[in-house]
């Protein structure tokens, strides 16, 4: 069913396709496969959850679709492109003009106010959006000066999210966004994220470990030992609020 | 230690290589720079110490003012402490040619001491070799083998040779560098030395001794143990001085006293004999005296019987006076019968007058009448002339209309005969034509004849056929043949008589042909013949009216000639009637005259009469004046003969005058000779006497006993020392303390970044020390391995290079390096370092292992970001970027940081500000001293001992010197100005003349180059006089002149590099010391087109004994220069070294500032930032430090510079305040340089950053 699903003709999704991508550490000797062969593929404006157990490979394949990192091996296309094969500086454009990360630990600029660490990311691509805009829609409107010491967690998980949104990238990636929050700033994180997936239409992939936020997914991607196990898609996505965890 | 501690701490010290060899290279450098330039000094001593005792240089110098005898050496070798004793022989000379004469000391080769280093050849082992300085021999160009000719000074004669083969070439140690000394020879400057055996100097007594002394040799020259230990023995060798003194003293003594008496015997003698001569002469004069006298009497007696015959003449003449009165009246008398005549002959005169005028005036009109006469003659003769030159003209004219007529006859003539003529050429032609037409007709009738000729020949041949055949047919009988032969024979003949006249008559017609054309050919030329004729006659006709048209002209001429004449004819004629009226007139009035002329004689025989009568009377007169003449002439002969008589009384007198000067002159002559005798005498008696005090005053000898500071640059060696020991005491100082600040940063950092670390093994349980022990072993190792590094290499490296520096100098030095480890100083830069850095680490542990595991464990409280000042001025804070924002927001985060580096870079570029700055101050003072401020070229020392006169020559070949530009004689003396406990010298320079002065000697500030004018208020002393001694303008100037103290105010503080000088005018001099300055020396300056031939000057200059010796500015000059320019490679090696802290310094906070925000970074690189972005994010930061590090640096550069010059410094010596801008530019360059280095390698750390890996977690 799932191969099935994979190669229906009808879905056009393949905005991002991985083709057998691996990823192998270390020396010929002491071999670490990370990812291997692994294929999947986005439709344009999913909200896709990659789920899987610590040390599965999900991190590994953010990075290589984020051009953080480069596969061993395999293609990647976003867009049409196939990032695999970029030199060190695509990869950077390619960050730069198409991407958006949210970390778990923020991994905000300290010496800059919320508005200017969004403001630092805006400078350097094409196409930004208002940065004081970005911050009001994730709520922040009132801590604009702030500077990241004097914000809680989830506020500085915010003012990540706007800095990366802001960016108007092609691809949101979020990197356990909740791992470093409380239950109720986590759920209003991913509200947002699927808030920004609904009303501004973008392709935004969150890696996770929690399974419990599988059905919130148009797609849900499931990794295990460097392999996808299971692709399944959500006709129709339960809202975050009615999720319990 | 437990074994997973002990591999953690090795792990640690792997995975923080960069951590590591920073602090290890840092404390490396600090320590070899500060413990290397420490060690330089003592090592510096040590390499000469080896080479001086190697060569066996003599430690104390004794020369004595009278020689030194042997048994003084034997005196001085039994001295206590002495160890060895040795006389020696030496000499200046001079060498070399003209132009390049050169001043050589010799010396004797000794047996022991000062051992000569040979370099080429060997020592000298018989008389008439010799051994050559090296420099010398460059200088000169001499090889082993040359000959060496000298010569000795003037009435000296010490050397038994004067020509030397030149053995060997090598080096002494009493000359370390390129100085040899002074002299009095020559420029004054000695310019090398020689050694030659003993042999061969020719003196009894030895110059000098050289002793060295126990145990010297096993102490350290320049160190105060040796110093001590020459000082007694010093001591003890002056002890004995008094003693051997009194003995050579005795024995030159008792000779001189010997020669003395002689000569004051021999001065007796002359003075007997003077006296009796000067006896004989007065009574010469005597005599003269008493012969005047007698004269004189005889004179007198003269005089009365003259006065006496004078009465007599007196009376006579009174007689002749009345019978001269008498006479007078009859000569009246006289006078007026004359005037009377002469009235009489006056009127007869005037009548005459009147009859000569009337005569007069008669000749003169005759006179004109017969010029008026002769001009009517003339005329009449020229007018005959001009009619006869017509009439001749006339008939010339009538001359020449005849020929013209009969030339025109004869054309006419001409003409018809031509005509004639042609008319009878016309006949002949006829005749010719004539002639041809009949021998026409005759060569018409020719053929006819010959036709029949033909026939008959015809006819012949015929009659011949016909005897032919009849012959043939034989028919005919013989006669018949013979008839018939007959009859063809005639017929032959007649043919051929035919045939003959034919051809005589074509002859005839040929010849009348040709006859008759040649007369028609001659008619032909006849004809133009003619024609040419008819043609000249025509051209005579043509000519002949003109011709006839000038003499019709010709004619019309002279009738207007003729005509001209007339009137002329016409005055002559009235002219003649006007002079025959004239002529009678006159004939009338000369008749009158005549009559007149009668009268007048009548009167004129009257007059005669009554003249007679007169002259009678006059004569009777004049007789009776004769008789009174006569009486008179008595008289006057009896006057004459008392003038006579008169006059020889008066030559008597003069003779008498003569004698009495001529007994003068002999009285005069001989009190000269008297005085002169007298003078002379006591002349000699005085150079006796003065030659007695002298012997008298014969102080006792004295020994001059010296030690090495005596030799050329001995002490120099000494000071440089002692100089880069000052610098060592500041500059590496410095150096340390930055090398050593920035490990303890690096120590603090570390500890600071593994608090998680130290938190884990805390709530492990571990326990302080052992927690602690990893991060103090950590900086112990690193920084006792750097120190042991920094020593063993810089405790070599920097001493060699200084050493070999200063080996350019002291030539013989540098091959004897004596690097050895200065334990002291190895001691005092690891331990600085130790404590420095494991302090760093026990504070940081300590303030990190207070804290609870917990707390540690938390992730480091994330610095806040702060807002800072600049962001208050809104609109420059609202233009930055977010880097430039972040920039300035990171520096005031981390003002730790901020402030090491800073600290760190303004360190190196205040170090190498300094090295640069200490180039510019020490480098310029030569040129500084001796062309800005000191401007003569040379001073003159006089020889005290001079005599004036000898003096003002010198004076005099100065002032009339033309190569001289000007010259100043000054009063140049030493003084002592007490300072503290201790004396510093200084110079004290007075003028003779200020105007010169203000031109030899430049006076002004050091910083604003006011210029100074040399006043009347007070002295002017050089500023680093007045900084040791604390004084300013208008305080008093404390100075020592034989023992008694003098004060003079201080009117002005003047730049000045070398030396202390005091400058005075003469009236501040006197009121100072009241007294007048002695201006024995005298500096001068060549003029600019001579300035090259100084020592030539210098030459001429020295032949003047009142001249002792010269010191060139420019030799002076050279010395200082050589001797600071040792001084470049240790700055060189200063500059190398701050820059390579620098380096380090730049290196290690960057890394740290990396590492600290690794995170950051890679967020910047996710964020989609290019690598050169990353690094422009951090470089901005280094950028701004540097160039605030630069900035504070220069400031604190220039304050460092201040104090290494002050504290470099020697007394006598005054360096530059001043640093070039240049050299802020270079050392701002070399800091930007390295930081620009640093930072390149930085950019390549950057791009390492692994996102992923600084991203994965917090630690």
């Amino acid at each position: 069913m799932i191969m099935e699903e994979l190669f229906d003709e009808n879905v056009q999704d393949d905005y991002v396709k991985l083709e057998n991508v691996s990823k192998i550490y270390g020396s010929k000797e002491v071999k670490i496969v990370a990812v291997d062969e692994i294929n999947f593929q986005i439709a344009k404006g999913e909200f896709v959850v990659v789920v899987g157990p610590s040390g599965a490979g999900k991190t590994t394949v953010l990075n290589i679709l984020g051009g953080m990192d480069q596969a061993t091996s395999g293609k990647v296309w976003v867009d049409g492109r196939n990032i695999a094969r970029y030199s060190n500086r695509q990869l950077t454009a390619y960050r730069r003009e198409d991407i958006g990360f949210v970390f778990q630990f923020y991994n905000l600029v300290p010496n800059l106010t919320a508005l200017e660490n969004v403001e630092l990311a805006l400078q350097i691509c094409k196409n930004p959006l208002d940065a004081r805009t970005v911050l009001e829609e994730v709520g922040l409107k009132d801590r604009l000066s702030n500077f990241p010491a004097q914000l809680s967690g989830g506020e500085q998980q915010r003012v990540s999210i706007a800095r990366a949104l802001a960016k108007n990238p092609k691809l949101l990636l979020c990197d356990e966004p909740t791992g470093a929050l409380d239950y109720q700033t986590g759920k209003s994180i991913l509200k947002l994220l699927q808030d920004m997936c609904r009303e501004k239409g973008m392709t935004v992939i969150v890696i996770t470990h929690n399974s419990a936020l599988t059905p919130m997914a148009d797609r849900v991607i499931k990794i295990k030992n460097g392999k996808v196990s299971r692709m399944t898609l959500n006709d129709h996505p339960t809202p975050v609020e009615e999720i319990e965890w | 230690m437990k074994k997973a501690l002990h591999k953690d701490f090795w792990m640690e010290i792997r995975k923080s290589k960069a951590r590591f060899i920073s602090i290890f290279f840092i404390v490396a450098l600090g320590v070899a720079f500060f413990s290397g330039i420490q060690a330089a000094s003592p090592d510096m001593r040590l390499s000469g110490d080896a080479y001086y005792d190697e060569s066996k240089l003599m430690d104390i110098k004794v020369v004595g003012t009278m020689g030194l005898t042997s048994e003084d050496v034997d005196a001085i070798a039994s001295v206590k402490g002495v160890q060895e004793a040795e006389g020696a022989y030496s000499t200046d000379v001079m060498c070399g040619e003209e132009d390049a004469q050169k001043v050589l000391h010799l010396e004797s080769m000794n047996q022991t001491v000062n051992q000569l280093t040979v370099n080429e050849g060997r020592l000298p082992e018989k008389s008439g070799e010799c051994f050559v300085d090296n420099l010398f021999a460059d200088s000169m160009d001499y090889k082993v083998g040359d000959e060496l000719h000298v010569r000795q000074q003037e009435d000296s004669d010490l050397l038994k040779t004067e020509k030397y083969t030149i053995v060997g070439i090598g080096s002494s140690p009493l000359y370390i560098s390129f100085n040899r000394g002074n002299t009095t020879l020559g420029t004054g400057e000695i310019n090398g030395f020689a050694y030659v055996l003993p042999e061969d100097f020719d003196q009894e007594v030895f110059t000098q001794i050289y002793l060295r002394v126990h145990g010297a040799e096993g102490l350290t020259s320049y160190t105060d143990a040796y110093d001590n230990l020459i000082a007694k023995i010093q001591d003890r060798v002056e002890g004995i001085e008094k003693e051997r003194c009194q003995i050579r003293y005795d024995s030159v003594v008792s000779g001189a006293q010997e020669e003395l008496d002689d000569a004051k015997k021999e001065l007796d003698d002359g003075k007997k004999k003077a006296k009796k001569e000067l006896a004989d002469a007065r009574k010469e004069i005597k005599d003269g005296e008493k012969e005047l006298a007698d004269g004189k009497k005889e004179y007198e007696d003269g005089k009365q019987e003259l006065a006496d015959a004078k009465q007599e003449v007196a009376d006579g003449w009174n007689q002749i006076d009345d019978a001269k009165a008498k006479l007078a009246d009859g000569w009246a008398q006289l006078e007026s019968g004359k005037n009377q005549l002469a009235d009489a002959r006056n009127q007869l005169a005037d009548a005459k007058a009147q009859l000569a005028d009337g005569w007069e005036q008669i000749n003169e009109n005759q006179a004109k009448l017969d010029d008026g006469y002769k001009q009517l003659n003339q005329g009449k003769k020229e007018l005959e002339a001009g009619r006869q030159q017509i009439e001749d003209a006339r008939a010339n004219l009538n001359q020449k209309q005849a020929e013209l007529d009969a030339g025109r006859q004869a054309v006419a003539d001409g003409k018809i005969e031509i005509e004639n003529t042609r008319s009878a050429l016309a006949a002949q032609k006829q005749e010719c034509e004539a002639g041809l037409a009949q021998v026409a007709e005759g060569e018409a009738a020719l053929p006819q004849g010959e036709a029949a000729l033909a026939d008959a020949q015809a006819q012949l041949a015929a009659l011949q056929e016909q005897y032919a055949q009849a012959e043939a047919s034989g028919q005919y009988s013989e006669e018949e043949l013979a008839q018939m032969a007959q009859n063809v024979a005639n017929v032959q003949a007649q043919v051929e008589g035919q045939a003959a006249e034919l051809e005589a008559r074509r002859q005839e017609l040929a010849a009348t042909r040709s006859e008759l054309e040649n007369g028609l050919a001659s008619i032909e030329a006849g004809y133009a013949q003619l024609d040419q004729k008819q043609a000249e006659l025509e051209a005579m006709e043509s000519q002949f009216e003109p011709n006839q048209q000038l003499i019709n002209e010709g004619f019309a001429r002279l009738e207007t000639e003729a005509d001209k004449l007339k009137p002329a004819e016409k005055e002559i004629q009235k002219n003649q009637k006007t002079l025959d009226a004239n002529q009678k007139t006159l004939d009338g009035e000369k008749k009158k005259l005549s009559d007149n002329q009668a009268t007048v004689d009548a009167k004129a025989q009257e007059l005669a009469q009554a003249e007679a009568e007169a002259a009678a009377s006059e004569q009777e007169l004049a007789a009776a004046e004769d008789e009174i003449a006569a009486n008179e002439q008595k008289l006057a002969d009896g006057e004459q003969e008392i003038e006579d008589n008169e006059k020889k009384l008066a030559d008597a007198q003069k003779d008498i005058e003569e004698a009495e000067k001529e007994l003068k002159n002999g009285k005069k002559e001989y009190q000269d000779a008297k005085k002169d005798a007298d003078k002379e005498i006591a002349d000699n008696e005085k150079k006796l006497e003065d030659a007695q005090k002298e012997l008298d005053d014969l102080k006792l000898p004295e020994w001059i006993v010296t030690d090495r500071n005596n030799l050329p640059e001995y002490s120099d060696y000494g000071d440089n020392a002692e100089r880069i020991r000052n610098i060592g005491q500041v500059f590496p100082v410095i150096f340390f303390l930055v090398a050593a600040l920035i490990s303890l940063t690096t120590m603090t950092r570390m500890v600071e970044e593994q608090r998680t670390q130290i938190g884990t093994m805390k709530a492990l349980g571990y326990g302080k020390y052992a927690i602690a022990s990893k991060y103090l072993n950590y900086a112990f190792l690193a920084t006792v391995g750097g120190s042991a590094l920094g020593v063993v290499i810089g405790e070599k490296i920097l001493p060699y290079i200084i050493i070999k520096a200063y080996g350019i100098m002291y030539h013989n030095m540098a091959s004897n390096l004596q690097i050895h480890y200065e334990f002291k100083f190895a001691m005092i830069a690891s331990v600085a370092a130790v404590v420095c850095t494991i302090g760093a680490t026990v504070t940081s542990c300590y303030k990190a292992l207070v804290e609870t595991p917990a707390s540690l464990m938390r992730p480091p409280a994330p610095k806040e970001g702060k807002r800072v000042l600049i962001e208050r001025a809104t609109f420059i804070w609202k233009h930055l970027s977010f880097t430039w924002k972040s920039t300035l927001r990171n520096l005031f985060r981390y003002k730790k940081r901020l402030l090491m580096t800073i600290f760190g870079i303004a360190g190196s570029m205040a170090l190498m500000l300094v090295g640069f700055g200490l180039q510019d101050s020490i480098m310029d003072i030569a040129v500084r001293q001796y062309d800005e401020l000191q401007h003569y070229e040379a001073t003159i020392i006089s020889d005290e001992d001079a005599t004036a006169k000898e003096k003002e020559e010198l004076d005099e070949f100065l002032k009339k010197n033309e190569q001289i530009s000007r010259f100043t004689k000054v009063q140049l003396t030493k003084m002592d100005a007490p300072r503290n406990n201790s004396n510093i010298s200084v110079y004290i320079y007075v003028p003779e003349n200020l105007e010169n002065f203000h031109e030899d000697v430049t006076l002004q500030n050091r910083i604003t180059k006011e210029p100074y004018e040399l006043t009347d208020a007070g002295a002017a002393v050089s500023e680093k006089t007045a900084s040791l001694l604390g004084l300013d303008v208008g305080d008093e100037l404390t100075l020592k002149k034989d023992n008694q103290e003098y004060r003079v105010n201080v009117a002005v503080i003047t730049e000045n590099y070398m030396g202390h000088y005091v400058y005075m005018t003469p009236h501040v001099y006197e009121q100072t010391f009241g007294e007048k300055p002695d201006y024995a020396n005298t500096v001068f300056t060549m003029k600019e087109e001579f300035k090259d031939r100084i020592d030539d000057m210098g030459n001429e200059i020295l032949k003047y004994p009142a001249a002792l010796s010269i010191s060139y500015t420019s030799s002076l000059a050279g010395q200082l220069e050589r001797m600071l320019s040792s001084l470049k490679t240790v700055i060189v090696v200063l500059i190398v070294s701050a820059g390579m802290l620098a380096f380090v310094v730049l290196y290690n906070l960057n890394n740290i500032n990396i590492t600290e925000r690794q995170r950051e970074l890679a967020t910047l690189k996710v964020l989609g930032f290019f690598d050169k972005e990353v690094s422009q994010y951090v470089f901005r930061e280094n950028i701004l430090l540097t160039l605030i590090g630069v900035l504070a640096g220069a400031v604190f550069g220039i304050l460092l510079h201040r104090f290494v010059i002050v504290t470099v410094e020697v007394d006598a010596v005054m360096f530059g305040r001043n640093i070039k801008a240049l050299s802020f530019v270079y050392s701002g360059l070399f800091t930007c340089g390295f930081s620009a280095f640093v930072n390149m390698a930085m950019h390549f750390k950057l791009k390492k950053i692994n996102m992923v890996e600084s991203l994965k977690s917090v630690e």
